[in-house]
């Protein structure tokens, strides 16, 4: 942390808060709340008389409120950047500070705290983790058995630095315990907690455990686990090491603590699995493994980067695989917990990764992104025809790049755009539309492959990543389906516009596929929820118009899933065989004035020569105003 | 000519009820007069207690003895008619167990007094007017019986040949227990007469609880449209008869009413008030604890309710008084 | 899942009966087992984990065998301490149930009624936290008489139905009305004799189950019960009458009783014969009931130490 303070090109901005992030990738403007310390910084050397003579204790955040600090104080003795501040919440005005701290004059009442603006390129999210408080699992009794405490403050207490400079007591009577043991997944694994799995602490938990035994190897250690997770290099021959070393595990989990009201001893009650046996076990002292969980400003920083979270509330990824340090907003990324708990190596290693990825950013003069953005026609935008934007498209869009600003149009970031659609087919006045996959392209496909003999025909619209990948895998896999399919691809079923739809049944289409990724695997993370839902609603539409039921599907459809889409394609097929010519015939020219009345809902859908006269018109005025060469 | 058998009947602190019980005979009255001397019956003759004073030891055959002993007199009189009286019988409730006026133990006798002689709604203006045990007058000195602190059964002071349970002894049965009296055809002394071995509930022919039936509220009779088909306990009223005995005829549930104790305790029921509490104290809906005392407290006297008739013989009485 | 499973194993039987839903979801963790008293308490081989393993390894014969299909009381305290939400008393029902079908039956000895002494007047049926008695109909002389009789698979011999019997008609082996009675034994004059019903699962201690036999005969008396739903007001009033100073009901905290509703009905019944006390105008205080929660170690003792110090001071007067 010195190194990094002492970096020129690295400024330490301490006691500061990201108020808001706005702007795109390598243009990012960044509102910072400087917070008063009512100290100096360019004053302050550090020398803590102030702390010395403040008459007022506090718990110490820092020492898990083992240990108390002033009312002017730094949260440890190693602080960086080594500045005193006064906490005005403790502060009672007596000012022995400012009169201890003398000719320097450091101390600054009536500082205030200072938004600055900052013009960033990049931004790496490292704001960590925080941890289950087990007071809520009664059974355990963390907070009314003195000597049941959790593993984080049993560190502090081991610290040299810490409130007991290193002697690890009990609480209740001050003195050393002899036996010790440790619950594993206190919060974690549990679903009436924290479900998930806290990824270190049974490393951390071996590790307490092999610290405690060497400094004194006469105290007895039981670890009670469920499961023993030693997933990298060395850790299993760790293990190995800690049960040499005399430290006892038991497989099972505690369900109970009870105490001696006299003595403040604990007795931990478990199955002994490995037996089959109740066991339980006396001790003077037990640690809670706790669960990691997001910090508490999680959500607020999650609304503030415009980034989403996984379940769990951990900041979410592009991909868990693929691209685990990115966030779906280009230009920001995570390193450390905040992304998902892990350990020590694993934070460094996604630091570096993260730096690395961000200074691709920084050593760029221009950012590539895709072309298949959408833009705005503002003209049609109801904020201009009805005085009032209607907010469809800031809905649709996954990753916050259409901004309404009061009363004007919509815009669209376009650094921010990654072409999903969504936006584009949720405009109820068609006045978005998409680079390369705009209404009069998708449509003219629709046309042409519907010119002959459209009655036999099966449309199947596709998205990009998942159902278009498993008609070809049907194809590649030699899978037998029907060859009156005819598909188009988009980008995301988001896109699947519903005017394609009723088109394609207005032109007298035999049946309709509507196919997109499964929800959890939407490459556009809240694309295919659009999309579904829209199909939903279409489906109940033509279930209402009395259309026969096989004649309109709605499929999920991975790349991977190209039998099935080989089987629905070939039950489509089914359906229209069972139905006799006549009957399909007088179906469509049934349900043709209903497309018809729901298409002139939606203002100029385009002709073919009109749409070839848009497209370029679209292009020149995109290069005008956003000067892309 | 044989003589005639004499009978007696006295009531001590009673309601009439028996007296109108023994009236209920209707015509074989004049059977029973045929056939024995009434010799005392002050309810309904002009019969003097020197009379009695006047007979010879065991020269009554029969006296049926009702009412409980609250004062000296009821108990100077219990005395002599026992001294007099070949076979002495317990006769209603009130004398076999205490009855209604058992209730008076729940409280003491001089708040009973200022209830009555002080606080009671009727009472015009209170004179502080209480009874004392002598006045004179000025025809001379006039003794009033010494009310004494608990109310007690005639067996709780003097031997007892048979008892004949019930508010008021059901009149089939008194005819029953004078033929066979009158007969030499009595069971063995001690007995308790026209008694079945069970409880109510087995002669009772009402469709029983539902398994796990909760009482949620309790309900008095004049609250609830009465269902004559269902048992009482499962409408929410309060039915003693798991804890009395069978042997009425059960006059009141076939009245669409609640069997309210009156023939006392079953076999095997030491205490009936106790075993009615731990019975439907049982049944009460325990699925959310914090509500349990609600639903207690929509019973109002559950002491009153459960020793109704029993409360002079009941251990707890047994608890105050020694 | 939420299509219905085709079943095809033993697994899919158990998880098609409602309740046993999330059977495969156990990672086998034996928080269940230690919080179950049933192990350290009553069977060795009383093991719910273990049963769940058999059932997802389809081993029927084994799981219809094992004690843990017959001894569950289903009185959840698995469930909450369970960290996959497993509502393992269902799933042990639901193996109970497949094993009723295929024709197992439980080993335990259930309550048992006595005809000549029962009524049929249905306070058993109705009060059983196991829906285990019914009523049925059978001739005597010429009459249809209504009696009761015991489901001997669903019957836990909690003894709640034998407190609630008001004739004495249905007993359980051990703690029926006179094996009660006849344990208050001899009064000795003078000394607080302090009676105590303790439920055989309040106390979950080893050490204080042995605390509590410590202390002399002659001051506290012990009567064990399967649960304090057994308990009859009319014993109480009868250890009060014969010269005891007090009676102590000991179960289990609300939420925690053994057999489900008895330390409730327990409640119940003390709260009635309070009031009735109260009514009497008779002291109260020397019936008391405490209910003691599995984390309360050495609670008993000050509960115990406590109802001794008050019985030894002066007595009241009565109001």
């Amino acid at each position: 942390m010195v190194d990094a303070a002492r970096q020129p090109r690295i400024d330490v901005r301490a006691f500061t808060e990201v108020e808001k992030v706005e702007g795109f990738v390598g243009n990012f403007k960044v509102t910072l709340r400087e917070k008063a310390k009512h100290v100096l910084a360019d004053r302050c050397n550090g020398c803590g008389d102030c702390a010395k003579v403040c008459p007022i204790e506090v718990p110490n955040h820092y020492e898990l409120n083992l240990a108390p600090r002033k009312a002017a104080y730094v949260p440890m003795s190693q602080s960086v950047p080594l500045i005193y501040s006064i906490d005005l919440d403790a502060c009672i005005h007596c000012y022995k500070c400012v009169e201890a701290c003398g000719s320097l004059e450091a101390i600054d009442f009536s500082q205030e705290d200072k938004i600055v603006e900052e013009d960033i390129g990049a931004i790496v999210v490292a704001t960590g983790f925080s941890h289950f408080d087990p007071s809520v699992m009664e059974e355990y009794g963390y907070g009314r058995f003195p000597n049941v405490i959790t593993s984080m403050e049993m560190e502090r207490l081991n610290n040299s630095a810490g409130p007991t400079m290193g002697n690890l007591i009990r609480p209740s009577d001050r003195r050393n315990p002899q036996r010790i043991a440790f619950i594993n997944c206190v919060g974690s694994r549990d679903k009436r907690y924290i479900p998930s799995c806290s990824n270190f602490c049974c490393m951390y938990s071996i590790k307490n455990a092999v610290l405690l035994k060497q400094m004194n190897p006469s105290v007895d250690i039981t670890i009670y686990y469920m499961d023993i997770r030693t997933p990298s290099k060395g850790y299993e021959e760790f293990y190995d090491r800690a049960r040499e070393m005399g430290i006892h595990f038991i497989q099972g989990r505690p369900s109970l603590i009870t105490e001696d009201e006299a003595t403040h001893n604990l007795f931990v009650h478990s199955e002994d699995i490995t037996l089959g046996r109740v066991i339980e076990n006396e001790y003077d002292m037990v640690m809670l493994n706790q669960a990691a969980i997001p910090q508490p400003d999680q959500n607020h920083m999650s609304s503030v980067l415009n980034v989403a979270q996984s379940p769990g509330g951990w900041f979410m990824e592009y991909h868990p695989k693929l691209r685990p340090i990115d966030s779906p907003t280009d230009g920001i990324f995570f390193a450390g917990a905040c992304q998902g708990p892990k350990d020590i190596p694993s934070s460094v290693a996604q630091g570096s990764a993260a730096a690395s990825r961000a200074s691709r950013i920084l050593l760029s003069e221009r950012w590539e992104i895709e072309p298949i953005v959408a833009v705005v026609w503002p003209e049609r935008c109801t904020a201009t025809t009805k005085g009032r934007a209607c907010g469809l498209c800031v809905k649709a869009c996954p990753y916050g790049a259409v901004v309404i600003e009061g009363d004007k149009a919509a815009e669209i970031i376009t650094a921010k755009c990654h072409g999903c659609g969504g936006c584009v087919a949720e405009c109820p006045e068609d006045a978005i539309s998409q680079l390369h996959y705009t209404d009069a392209q998708l449509l003219s496909q629709i046309r042409a492959l519907l010119a002959d003999k459209p009655e036999e025909k099966i449309l199947a619209l596709r998205c990009h990543w998942c159902s278009y990948g498993g008609a070809d895998l049907a194809g590649t896999s030699h899978f037998e389906y029907t060859a009156n399919e005819r598909g188009i691809k988009v980008m995301c079923s988001a896109r699947m516009d519903s005017d394609f739809i009723y088109e394609a049944y207005r032109l007298g289409a035999g049946a309709v596929l509507f196919s997109g990724c499964h929800p959890q695997d939407c490459h556009y993370i809240t694309g295919q929820i659009i999309g579904a839902k829209r199909a939903v609603r279409l489906k109940k539409i033509f279930e209402r118009m009395e259309m026969t039921e096989g004649r309109f599907r709605v499929e999920w459809i991975s790349a991977a899933e190209g039998d099935k889409y080989a089987r629905v394609l070939n039950e489509m097929q089914d359906v229209l065989d069972k139905m006799s010519p006549e009957q399909l015939q007088e179906e469509i020219a049934r349900l043709k004035p209903e497309m018809e009345k729901r298409l002139k809902r939606f203002p100029g859908v385009p002709g073919v020569p009109e749409a070839m006269l848009y497209s370029d018109n679209l292009v020149d005025a995109i290069l005008k105003s956003k000067e892309i060469a | 000519m044989t003589a005639k058998p004499k009978l007696a009947f006295y009531w001590a602190a009673s309601c009439g009820g028996c007296e109108v019980t023994i009236t209920e005979l209707g015509m074989r009255l004049v059977d029973v007069s045929e056939q024995a001397d009434i010799v005392f019956w002050p309810a309904a003759m002009d019969f003097k207690y020197d009379d009695v004073r006047a007979m010879k030891d065991k020269e009554i055959d029969i006296c049926f003895f009702n009412g409980a002993i609250r004062n000296s007199e009821n108990k100077e009189m219990a005395h002599l008619l026992r001294q007099k009286s070949k076979c002495m019988i317990s006769f209603g409730s009130c004398s076999h167990l205490g009855g209604i006026p058992g209730l008076a133990n729940l409280f003491d006798i001089e708040s009973l007094c200022q209830r009555v002689f002080d606080t009671t709604p009727s009472l015009d203006d209170s004179r502080g007017t209480r009874p004392q045990k002598q006045t004179l007058m000025p025809e001379g000195e006039v003794d009033l019986p010494e009310l004494y602190d608990q109310v007690k059964c005639l067996s709780d002071i003097t031997e007892v040949d048979y008892f004949m349970p019930g508010c008021p002894p059901v009149v089939d049965q008194v005819w029953k227990v004078f033929t066979a009296a009158l007969n030499g055809d009595l069971p063995a002394k001690g007995s308790i007469l026209g008694v079945d071995p069970k409880n109510v509930c087995d002669v009772c022919e009402r469709d029983k609880g539902e398994p796990s039936f909760r009482i949620k509220e309790f309900k008095r009779p004049h609250e609830v449209s009465l269902d004559q088909e269902k048992c009482f306990l499962t409408q929410g009223i309060i039915c003693s008869g798991p804890a009395t005995r069978a042997g009425c005829g059960t006059p009141c549930l076939q009245g669409n009413m609640p069997c309210r104790g009156c023939y006392g305790p079953a076999e095997g029921i030491i205490d009936q008030g106790a075993k009615l509490a731990s019975a439907i104290g049982a049944l009460i809906d325990t699925d959310d604890p914090e509500k349990l005392q609600v639903i207690l407290d929509t019973m109002t006297d559950p002491a009153g309710t459960f020793y109704r008739f029993g409360l002079a013989d009941s251990i707890m009485n047994k608890m105050k008084y020694e | 899942m939420s299509h219905s499973i085709m079943i095809r194993t033993f697994a899919d039987e158990v998880k098609s009966i409602p309740g046993g839903e999330h059977l495969e979801l156990c990672y086998s963790c034996g928080t269940c087992v230690s919080k179950c008293m049933i192990q350290q308490k009553v069977e060795p081989d009383y093991n719910p984990r273990r049963l769940l393993r058999l059932a997802i390894m389809d081993l029927k014969d084994e799981a219809f065998k094992s004690p843990t299909t017959w001894m569950c009381s289903e009185c959840d305290l698995c469930y909450q301490a369970c960290p996959q939400e497993i509502h393992i008393s269902q799933v042990i029902a639901a193996v109970k149930k497949l094993a009723v079908e295929a024709g197992y039956t439980s080993p335990l000895t259930p309550v048992s009624v006595d005809e000549e002494l029962c009524s049929g007047c249905g306070i058993c049926v109705m009060v059983c936290p196991y829906e285990a008695p019914s009523l049925y109909e059978k001739e005597h002389n010429g009459d249809l008489d209504r009696l009761s009789e015991v489901d001997a698979n669903k019957c836990m011999r909690c003894g709640t139905c034998v407190g609630a019997c008001p004739l004495g008609a249905i007993a359980r082996e051990g703690v029926s009305n006179t094996e009660i009675t006849s344990q208050f034994g001899y009064v000795i004059p003078h000394n607080p004799l302090l009676v105590a019903f303790v439920c055989d699962w309040s106390l979950r201690e080893d050490a204080d189950v042995s605390l509590l036999e410590s202390y002399p005969e002659d001051q506290v008396k012990i009567v064990h019960i399967p649960c304090t739903g057994r308990i009859d007001p009319q014993h109480a009033l009868m250890a009060l009458d014969s010269g005891i100073n007090g009676v102590l009901v000991c179960g289990c905290k609300p939420g925690e009783c053994h057999f489900k509703r008895g330390n409730h009905v327990a409640k119940c019944k003390i709260s009635l014969l309070d009031a009735m006390l109260k009514q009497m105008q008779l002291n109260d205080k020397n019936i008391r009931l405490v209910q003691i929660g599995t984390q309360e170690r050495g609670r008993i003792k000050y509960e115990v130490d406590d109802m001794l110090s008050t019985l030894k001071a002066p007595k009241e007067a009565i109001a």
